[in-house]
């Protein structure tokens, strides 16, 4: 990548919009950019490196933790001024920006092709903003870096692109230094950990390359691509209609799972008024036993009644049969009484007809039989006869009681009792058998009713026919449920179906494109290995050939080349560690050497690895003349213009003028221009440009410059 | 001296002879002790032995014979009201009870008028309640013990077993 131009607005000591023309002119790819001590020269470097990569210079053994430009770093960019002094006061401007447009590299081109950008000119731009008055860093306001294109449309780009693409951070230092920096470079020599920048810097051509080979591998299988290209077209239509269908098939379950739900709930609800019903029958079950056992205690109870009522009739039998008994007693006592009243009556009868026979007999009485007269003494013993036969009769008929009237009343009342008869025992036992089960009854009444509890009748009823409702409601409502969950199900099995024949043809394209994939994997795989191969083989190249250039520009540059070995002077192993090898072959002392020599080493491997990477990266070499004595200079002044595509050179005016002593050096004829930066008073020290492409217009210009600036140094 | 258990147009009763009547007979007003007495002899407050009270007069005249033997009873206590109205002891219904009960009180003891053969009923029911209201107080039930009665009765005919002429 080659930088056409920088625009640098208010950045460091610039002011304004300032543009600085880097590009090269045909062979002339130097830009010689000279500037007294604090004019802006170091500025402009650090100016491409922050639109570059965001990072401010760092020492290269450090390249992973060069520092990111902060907030903070980008505020004191506001208050800078010439001469790298800081100004107080708020800032005149509000807005710092880089611009760098380029001439992308091939790599690049390619990567920007791929972005769909048009080839043609392009501009990397960073920049940062502020509000009206800058009062703190957190008013700075950092978008990211931004990749205008030649059609003006704008790209962020993330930071990792240009590293990607372009140069490595850590590397842009080996490219980008200035005098200082040449000892980090040296350090590297000694062994740095940038070993896998160097890597990626050459493996991104042979990635390239590698990637050519795999392009003409891959075009003798195009055909079988191609076929899988159109399987692919179909999987993708069978991928899209079994995911649609999955979505219907998960949409009618979702469907179904909702209707389930409230079939479910349904379902319980029924269970409920079922069980609910069952109890209710149960109750009017109980109900009606209830009842029954309720009627047949009244029909017990009116029995029982019904013989308590004859019992208690029998209570007016107990007198009559009690009195007829006592009667009955009483008569046969009168009878016999009686009885013996006729016997006495009898009696009487009996002495008065003895009395009537003995009352014939008188005094001088003949007897009728023999005529004689009676005797006399016979007759006084019939006379006391007949008076004890009086008295007889007298006691007998005393003796008769007058019973008569009593025992016709007796008679009159004990017959009208003859046939009562009290006997309780058989409703007695009635009696004790109904009430026992009134009793059983009652009690089975009770307990019924307990279980019963609070239910009556029509409640129960009532109950019952909501219950019947709501459960024909319910099962109605059931019944149209399932006709829908089946409808859905129905769906579900065509869709089904479907997504199988679908599935089963996706399975068989899968197989196809298995054994596809396979092939290709295959072809990959070996590709890799081929790639593999050719990459360390291109490494290995690299090595070689960055030993190889290092080692002959080393030859070139140095002014001591009996120091090293005539033929390998210069060592590159896997780690890409550069070691200086001396006549006898062993490793050079590299401590031992004077910093000229070490310098010289370290441009040469920058020639070494620029040359062998193939990078069209521009070179930035920032006040490195002090670094070298003057024979060193000479020859690497006719070295110069082949160490890369486009080359900056940054340097004093005391290095110019020492440069100006060797004007027939071949170096001016690759001078492409010449900036020359200078303080503006006028502007508060702000860095001024002054641009001519050739020295003979303004040299006598600069030489007073450069006279007056000796003698102020002199002065000093 | 009896009391004097007749009046112009009633039975007269003693006081507790009426708690008797209370206990054992329907359609009567006993007092709260009695109905709780009731509860506790009887099982429930509203059963009865008696229709009413007039057959349970009979019935006690007739136990309180058997129990008195032909001794007349002494009932001093004053009698408190009327038990029923003479014409019920009139009733032609029971005519024949009356009769037999006042055949047996003439002839068992010498009374003649009837006032007097009242009076001696009146002074048997008295005896007789009172026994009745014994018996159930301790059998809960009257027809053991009439029956009793009616069969050592029936036993004394047939010993004499003769047929009446």
């Amino acid at each position: 990548m080659i930088i056409d131009r920088a625009v640098i607005e208010n950045f460091g000591s610039f002011r304004g919009r300032n543009e600085l023309e880097l590009s090269p002119d045909g062979k002339k790819n130097i830009t010689l950019i000279v500037g007294h001590g604090g004019a802006g020269k170091s500025t402009v470097g650090q100016a491409i490196r922050w639109a570059l990569y965001n990072r401010k210079f760092s020492e290269v053994g450090e390249s992973e933790n060069d520092e990111v430009y902060s907030k903070e770093d980008v505020f004191k960019q506001f208050f800078r001024e010439g001469g790298g002094a800081m100004k107080e006061g708020p800032p005149a401007e509000n807005h710092i920006s880089v611009q760098l447009v380029v001439t992308p590299s091939e790599s690049v081109k390619k990567a920007l092709e791929a972005h769909r950008y048009k080839f043609g000119e392009y501009a990397l731009e960073r920049e940062a903003s502020v509000g009206k008055i800058v009062s703190k860093p957190g008013d700075v306001i950092l978008p990211p870096l931004s990749l205008k294109g030649p059609d003006q449309r704008s790209i962020l780009y993330p930071e990792g692109f240009i590293e990607e693409y372009f140069l490595p951070a850590s590397m842009s230092s080996f490219f980008m230094f200035h005098g200082d920096r040449i000892k980090d470079l040296t350090r590297h020599i000694e062994g740095s950990p940038v070993t896998d920048d160097i890597k990626k810097v050459l493996d991104v051509q042979a990635m390239e390359n590698a990637a050519n080979d795999l392009q003409q591998i891959m075009t003798r299988f195009s055909r079988n691509v191609t076929t899988a290209s159109k399987d692919d077209t179909r999987r993708k239509e069978l991928d899209l209609e079994i995911t649609k269908i999955e979505g219907q098939i998960t949409k009618l379950q979702g469907q179904i799972g909702e209707k389930e739900s409230l079939l479910k709930e349904k379902t319980e609800r029924i269970t409920e008024l079922e069980r609910e019903h069952r109890d209710l029958l149960d109750v009017a079950g109980k109900l009606g036993e209830y009842d029954e056992k309720v009627r047949a205690m009244k029909g017990l109870e009116g029995d029982r009644d019904k013989i308590e009522e004859k019992k208690r009739a029998l209570l007016d039998v107990f007198p009559r049969e009690a009195l007829y008994h006592t009667l009955y007693s009483r008569a046969l006592k009168v009878k016999e009484i009686h009885r013996k009243n006729e016997q006495h009556r009898q009696n009487a009868e009996d002495v008065r007809r003895q009395l009537s026979q003995v009352e014939k007999l008188k005094p001088g009485q003949k007897c009728s039989v023999c005529g004689q007269p009676f005797p006399e003494e016979m007759v006084d013993q019939r006379k006391k006869q007949i008076e004890h036969l009086n008295e007889e009769i007298a006691k007998e008929e005393r003796a008769i009681v007058p019973l008569k009237p009593e025992f016709q009343m007796l008679m009159r009342t004990v017959i009208g009792f003859e046939n009562i008869k009290y006997d309780p025992k058989g409703l007695q036992e009635e009696l004790y058998e109904k009430r026992s089960q009134v009793a059983n009854l009652d009690h089975d009444i009770t307990e019924l009713g307990k279980k019963l509890g609070d239910y009556t009748k029509p409640a129960v009823r009532d109950r019952a026919d909501e219950v019947t409702v709501e459960m024909n409601r319910l099962s109605t409502e059931q019944g149209g449920l399932k006709k829908e969950i089946a409808g859905y199900k129905k769906a579900i099995d065509q869709y089904t179906d479907v997504q199988k024949e679908r599935s089963r043809e996706l399975a068989k394209l899968g197989d196809q494109a298995s054994r596809k994939a396979k092939e290709r994997f295959d072809l990959a795989d070996k590709l890799h290995d081929v790639f593999a191969d050719t990459v360390d083989e291109l490494a290995f190249e690299k090595r070689d050939e960055i030993a190889k250039k290092t080692g002959k520009i080393l030859m070139e540059l140095t002014i001591k080349p009996e120091l090293f070995h005539r033929e390998a002077p210069v060592e590159v192993d896997e780690e890409f560690q550069v070691r200086a090898i001396n006549k006898d072959g062993n490793v050079l002392e590299w401590d031992r050497q004077s910093s000229s020599e070490k310098t010289i080493l370290s441009l040469s491997f920058i020639y070494g690895l620029l040359s062998a990477s193939e990078k069209d990266a521009p070179i930035v070499l920032d006040t490195f003349f002090g670094k070298l004595d003057p024979n060193h200079i000479d020859k690497f002044l006719e070295r110069l213009p082949s160490f890369g595509p486009q080359i900056i050179l940054i340097t004093t005016l005391e290095e110019f003028s020492a440069l100006l002593d060797r004007k027939s050096s071949p170096f001016w004829k690759y001078v492409a221009r010449y900036i020359f930066l200078f303080n503006d008073e006028s502007t508060g020290n702000a860095t001024r440009i002054n641009t001519i492409s050739s020295l003979d217009q303004s040299v006598k210009e600069l030489e007073i410059q450069v006279q007056a600036k000796r003698k102020e140094s002199v002065k000093r | 001296m009896n009391t004097n258990l007749v009046g112009s147009d009633r039975i007269l009763a003693t006081a507790e002879a009426h708690k008797c009547y209370d206990l054992v007979c329907a359609k009567r007003q006993p007092d709260a002790e009695t109905i709780t007495r009731k509860k506790e002899i009887l099982g429930d407050a509203k059963k009865f032995i008696f229709d009413d009270t007039v057959q349970a007069f009979y019935v006690a005249a007739v136990v309180g014979q058997i129990v008195q033997a032909g001794k007349r009873p002494s009932i001093d206590e004053k009698a408190r009201e009327g038990l029923i109205l003479l014409q019920h002891w009139e009733r032609q219904e029971k005519r024949d009870l009356r009769n037999a009960l006042e055949f047996l009180v003439t002839a068992e003891y010498k009374v003649t008028e009837p006032k007097e053969i009242l009076q001696v009923v009146a002074e048997l029911a008295e005896v007789g309640i009172r026994k009745i209201r014994d018996v159930i107080t301790q059998y809960g039930e009257i027809d053991d013990y009439l029956s009793g009665i009616v069969e050592t009765l029936r036993k004394e005919t047939a010993k004499e077993g003769l047929p009446l002429e």
